[in-house]
């Protein structure tokens, strides 16, 4: 496909935006130099504060806090702002991107802490050690069918002879490169505007996960920079100037970059497919008028007056494109569903066992909190909350519902051509669905799970709703000021809703049940020492935070959701029974539980008895129970954490 | 040579010079991370993307993007393949299986290129024109980026963490009960002296004094029970540090005279 002259010049303006004036005072790099410096300063606070600096944790959480805003403010007020060039702005956003992703690397530089993590760790170490993929994860079932990541994590440690972890770091770091790149490509093919572009990749990047759990080295992690991939292809592959050497390519990669979503992550592959399938919806509607209007001799003469006629107004470089009818991603989206089906169908096929009942149980308590049965005060309650942070958390939600119907409307207005553009207006109404989800402690995981899907098209939709305001209102201290405060109100409620919890934003000593917090040396010992001695695959039954160390250290078959085990005064043949139908070969008591309340709620699973509203903690002689029985050995001692082996219980009497 | 030529002609280079050095086992741990980093994140997608775009794209982002982009996706569907294969995936199978497609990719680029459209389009071509002091601004960045790294894994290695000891008991040889094993390792912050003790229903059968480990040391034993002992019911180990020698430090039991085996 031929590029037109007028194309050409379309593409230039898109190319500069709207910095010509910013050009002659600036050179293409602009800021970012200095923002780079003042970003890296933000990053020495963080350090800082994890460093634990000073005795009182108040203190070092809040310069965390500063240090997140330092890296955060400046660099947003010059993206919002339309005199930055697109090369500073990719810059700005790679300075921003990369700097929140070392923030969460921070937390934890030598070792994954996060049990995501050290579930998919241990498909990393399986895959090496074994040189195949697929093998079973019993801490995270459904993983062990999506080998991108242990795929992709084995060829960088085979070829470079990097520990798991530091290649996992290089690999999520790489991928977050291209997700800030990819998304800002994709809004700017669909928005037209760098400036648009950068604001939506901004406003992306205050989605409460995107600190946190997107950096984590999970499956998701490494799908969603590739759906955005798939997002940016596609968008750019409707553009009409690509030659058709190009589109082969184009294609080509589209092809494969779903191929790599499908065989990572499935969520990620359902998210992609029912947004590319929403791209279908308006379509069908809207583009048999525009094109049966744009072939009549009116329609085409109207096309060209209003071109004409919009390219006289100055520099509004966007709207000139209106009218050209963007084609309907139909082979995209039925790829997308044909590859997830068979992927679903003949490889992974539990998945549907893993995700259905999670699903199930959250429309069930969807339908709770609409009939009443659930109460706000139940979410907000939570133990992952301070209740200050309440006081970022809820304008900034607000600020976001209220930015949404006005973007939405403008995204009609301008790109209503687009169905990858409308696909993304009705796509943010999804952030309605997510916060209604909020409304109950046990759906809000679920709701959580959605915000990084969420936020791709509630960040378009912002963005182009302040680009409108911006363009309206011109370039006054007043539009300035106004929205970059706007966006540390929205980052700073998105990174509070987010993990980490309250409680462990910052690393530390030893607390009971309190998940990262928890990952201290002598428990991972005694994973490890499990590993060596025992031998892996045995049945373990144990709390929360020690199946994830026996099951990925340890490489053994733990489970917590034999809670009763534990919190018995004394064993009666209904334990015996459950050690005898669960196959458990050893129990891992953690008697530190007996010492506090579990930090996150509970010591072994939301199903114990009394999760989430404990009053003692569990007693010491309930956990020391097992010394002394018949048969019971107690083989390993580290002070806190003792194994006792339960075989003789499994024989035939 | 056309200049537009040299890219992907140097990434087929590199390709094989990374072959080589994962086959031969370069032991140059420098080299090996960097060459083994470019090889699995960085060329075989850079080669592609030459290959499948022979007009320049839209800046250098766009490049990188896809770049990354497409090699991780060979990484992953290379892994699925190399799955079925009787290497697996191991590191010569990898270099092999990347550095194949960075060469036949190169090859392609090259082929394209020579015969195809040489315009370019200077659409989006990043400047890359830097001042001297926006220059020292990136380095300084750079600089106070690695202090906070540096802060923030020395603060992480020095976490302060109780000590603790690990001491352990298995039968030596399975379920036989004719000797167990014993083990003893330090998690202890600095050296710490021991006494081992192990009864068999109640009667000492050793008493090791001292067993000095320094921090992340231990000590194991195989201990044959002597004869007299083979009815006993329940063996017992008792670790003591000799900085407090009256009280018990760790305690494991095993029951070998109940059970079948």
């Amino acid at each position: 496909m031929e590029v037109t002259g007028a194309q050409e010049t379309y593409l230039r303006h898109l190319a500069v935006g709207t910095q010509h004036s910013a050009e002659k005072e600036i050179s293409g790099w602009g800021l970012l130099p200095a923002m780079s410096l003042v970003g890296a300063a933000g990053l020495l606070l963080i350090a800082i504060a994890y460093r634990g600096v000073w005795k009182s944790a108040e203190w070092n959480a809040t310069l965390r806090w500063i240090g997140l805003l330092v890296l955060f403010a400046p660099i947003a007020t010059r993206l919002i702002s339309p005199r930055a060039t697109r090369q500073e702005r990719l810059g700005l956003l790679m300075v921003l991107g990369l700097g929140l992703y070392l923030a969460k690397v921070m937390y934890s530089p030598l070792e994954f802490k996060f049990s995501d993590e050290l579930q998919h760790w241990r498909n990393a170490v399986e895959t090496l050690q074994g040189g195949r993929l697929f093998h079973e994860n019993p801490i995270l079932f459904a993983s062990s069918m999506y080998p991108g990541l242990p795929s992709a994590t084995a060829a960088l440690v085979a070829l470079t002879g990097l520990e798991v972890f530091d290649a996992g770091v290089i690999i999520i770091g790489a991928t977050r490169l291209a997700l800030v790149w990819a998304l800002y490509l994709f809004f700017e093919e669909v928005g037209r505007s760098p400036h648009v572009a950068g604001i939506a990749s901004m406003l992306y990047m205050t989605n409460p996960h995107f600190l946190f759990f997107s950096s984590f080295f999970t499956y998701q992690s490494l799908a969603l920079p590739l759906a955005a991939l798939v997002l940016f292809t596609v968008a750019r592959r409707n553009r009409l100037y690509d030659s058709s050497s190009n589109l082969l390519g184009l294609n080509l990669a589209i092809v494969l970059y779903i191929g790599a979503v499908v065989v990572t992550h499935h969520i990620t592959t359902y998210m992609l497919t029912v947004f590319l399938c929403l791209t279908l919806l308006p379509w069908g509607l809207l583009s048999q008028l525009i094109h049966r209007f744009a072939d009549t001799t009116i329609g085409t003469r109207f096309y060209h007056s209003a071109v004409g006629r919009l390219a006289r107004l100055g520099n509004d470089a966007e709207a000139r494109d209106d009218r050209i009818p963007q084609p309907c991603p139909r082979s995209t989206a039925l790829l997308a569903v044909v590859a997830g089906l068979a992927w679903t169908t003949y490889a992974a096929t539990s998945t549907v066992g893993y995700l259905a009942p999670n699903i199930a149980q959250t429309l069930r308590e969807f339908v709770d909190v609409i009939f009443g049965e659930a109460t706000l005060g139940e979410a907000v309650g939570s133990a992952y909350l301070a209740s200050v942070e309440l006081l970022a958390i809820i304008p900034s939600t607000a600020l976001i519902l209220l930015g949404l119907p006005p973007g939405i409307w403008h995204t009609w207005r301008r790109y209503r051509d687009n169905p990858l553009a409308l696909a993304l207006a009705i796509g943010s109404l999804g952030y309605g669905v997510s916060l209604l989800l909020r409304l109950s402690s046990h759906t809000a995981g679920f709701s959580a799970r959605t915000w990084p899907f969420v936020y791709v098209p509630v960040a378009f939709v912002l963005a182009v709703a302040v680009a409108e305001v911006w363009r309206a209102r011109g370039d006054r201290w007043m539009t300035r000021a106004v929205f970059p405060a706007l966006s540390i109100v929205v980052f700073m409620g998105g990174m509070m809703s987010g993990w980490p919890p309250h409680w462990a934003r910052l690393p530390g000593p030893y607390l009971v049940a309190a998940s990262e917090r928890s990952i201290e040396p002598q428990g991972v010992a005694a994973a490890k020492w499990a590993g060596e001695v025992l031998g892996h695959g045995n049945r373990v039954a144990t709390d929360f935070t020690n199946t994830y160390l026996m099951g990925s250290y340890g490489m053994q078959d733990a489970v917590y959701d034999l809670p009763d085990m534990f919190f018995a005064s004394e064993l009666s043949d209904w334990h015996r029974d459950a050690i005898q139908n669960n196959e458990i070969r050893y129990l891992v008591v953690d008697t530190r539980l007996s010492s506090a309340l579990p930090v996150r709620g509970y010591y072994f699973s939301v199903w114990e008895p009394n999760a989430d509203v404990h009053t003692s903690p569990i007693e010491l002689a309930s956990l020391e129970k097992f010394d002394g029985l018949v048969d019971v050995d107690r083989i390993f001692d580290s002070g806190d954490i003792i194994v006792y082996d339960v075989g003789e219980w499994l024989r035939e009497p | 040579m056309n200049h537009r030529l040299f890219a992907p002609i140097a990434v087929a280079a590199i390709a094989i010079l990374a072959v080589i050095a994962a086959i031969t086992e370069v032991n140059i741990e420098a080299a090996r991370v960097v060459v083994g980093m470019l090889l699995a994140l960085v060329l075989p997608g850079y080669a592609i993307t030459v290959a499948v775009f022979p007009q320049h794209m839209r800046g250098g982002a766009e490049r990188v993007t896809f770049s990354l982009g497409l090699s991780l996706v060979v990484a992953f569907l290379g892994g699925l393949v190399l799955n079925w294969t009787p290497q697996g995936l191991q590191a010569t199978s990898w270099a092999v299986l990347l550095g194949s497609v960075t060469l036949a990719a190169s090859i392609v680029a090259v082929a394209r290129l020579w015969s195809g459209n040489r315009e370019q389009s200077t659409i989006n071509r990043v400047n890359p024109k830097i001042s001297i002091g926006q220059g020292a601004l990136l380095v300084l960045a750079a600089l106070v980026t690695c202090a906070a790294i540096g802060i923030a894994r020395n603060g992480a290695a020095t976490q302060s963490y109780p000590g603790f000891t690990q001491l352990w008991m298995l039968p030596a040889d399975g379920d036989s009960n004719s000797a167990v094993r014993v083990g003893v390792r330090s998690g202890e912050p600095t050296a710490v002296r021991y006494r081992l003790q192990v009864e068999a229903d109640g009667y000492v059968v050793l008493d090791q004094s001292p067993i000095d480990l320094e921090p992340e040391e231990d000590w194991e034993t195989v201990l044959a029970m002597p004869s007299e002992y083979s009815q006993a019911e329940t063996v017992d180990a008792v670790l003591y540090r000799l900085d407090a020698p009256e009280e018990p430090y760790r305690r494991v039991t095993l029951w070998i005279g109940t059970g079948e085996g």
